[in-house]
């Protein structure tokens, strides 16, 4: 966090890149919020149902991203050396 | 064995695929709400600017939603990843999703290719020829030679922007791109806009709302 803060300083928002870090995967939740606002504007049928779509369909993504992350680490780590045998 | 084979009665039941709400149709009113009309102003008006077409159809709350997320995504990937995440001729591909956020996006690479990029520097018999066109390293500074922009060497020299790289160019790429895949969705439903997704005011003159409505067609209330 601290090695964050020294990048920071020196950030030039919009010309340098974010110095983000290991924490890039929390991107994904203002990904999520942002395609769910422009989407649902388009989709939903009325203004009332609006802002509980937008809502509803960010959890969904991100709910969706963390399962697929947790099934992909289930299939690397204990499916594929089940099935393919690695000789010593 | 006791069954019927007479067909079971047909319900008049009109649908649309863009609709996340039960259709509020009216009988005599169903086929000219749910019909697709061709908006050439409002497409227009899509294209130069996000959610502008939305607003044509008095429909300013999908404009605004459009703009917020289509302008939030497109800014916040420039906010990762640096401009350099808007690149028409290292990142083309890329660059044809981009460029459906509309005017906006051709301003930001044209800002990124000429006030932010230089020549590689190439001297011959004294002349500067440019070379290849570049984001600066870290230690060069960007100076106009015969008029030319070039990369020159200094100490503690800091080029206008800094390349970006891993993930913050990945991300804010991909938030840029689907900025611009979420305005062509806009600009498609504003091009062909289908009237049953609005509410209809029954009491509202029919000429009072929308500028391209067919005399046919019930118009939408604002904010629908």
């Amino acid at each position: 966090m601290a090695n964050f803060f020294t990048l920071a300083q020196a950030w030039r928002p919009m010309l340098d890149p974010l110095p983000i870090g290991e924490y890039w995967p929390f991107l994904l939740i203002p990904l999520a919020l942002g395609i769910s606002i422009a989407y649902k504007a388009v989709r939903v049928g009325s203004r009332e149902a609006y802002l509980k779509s937008v809502v509803m369909m960010t959890t969904q993504i991100v709910l969706a991203m963390i399962a697929m992350g947790v099934a992909a680490y289930l299939f690397i780590w204990f499916v594929i050396p089940a099935i393919t045998p690695i000789s010593a | 064995m006791g069954r019927s084979l007479s067909p079971a009665p047909i319900q008049p039941i009109i649908q649309t695929s863009m609709s996340d709400s039960p259709q509020h149709t009216t009988p005599g009113t169903s086929d000219s709400v749910n019909r697709e009309v061709f908006r050439p102003i409002a497409g227009i008006l899509a294209v130069l600017f996000p959610g502008a077409g939305h607003v044509y159809l008095k429909q300013t709350w999908r404009g605004v939603g459009v703009a917020v997320g289509v302008l939030g995504l497109f800014f916040g990937g420039i906010l990762i990843g640096g401009i350099d995440v808007v690149d028409r001729n290292e990142d083309t591909i890329w660059f044809i999703g981009q460029a459906f956020v509309g005017p906006i996006a051709f301003a930001t690479d044209r800002y990124h290719q000429t006030r932010l990029k230089a020549h590689e520097k190439v001297v011959s018999d004294g002349k500067y020829i440019p070379g290849a066109m570049r984001t600066g390293n870290p230690g060069e500074k960007r100076e106009m030679r015969q008029n030319i922009p070039v990369w020159e060497p200094t100490a503690g020299g800091r080029p206008p922007n800094s390349k970006s790289l891993a993930h913050p160019n990945e991300i804010g790429t991909l938030f840029a791109t689907i900025a611009g895949m979420l305005n062509l969705i806009a600009i498609l439903d504003a091009l062909f806009h289908r009237e049953s997704r609005a509410e209809i005011d029954l009491n509202a003159p029919a000429d009072s709302t929308d500028p391209e409505a067919e005399p046919s067609a019930k118009p939408a209330k604002e904010g629908a």
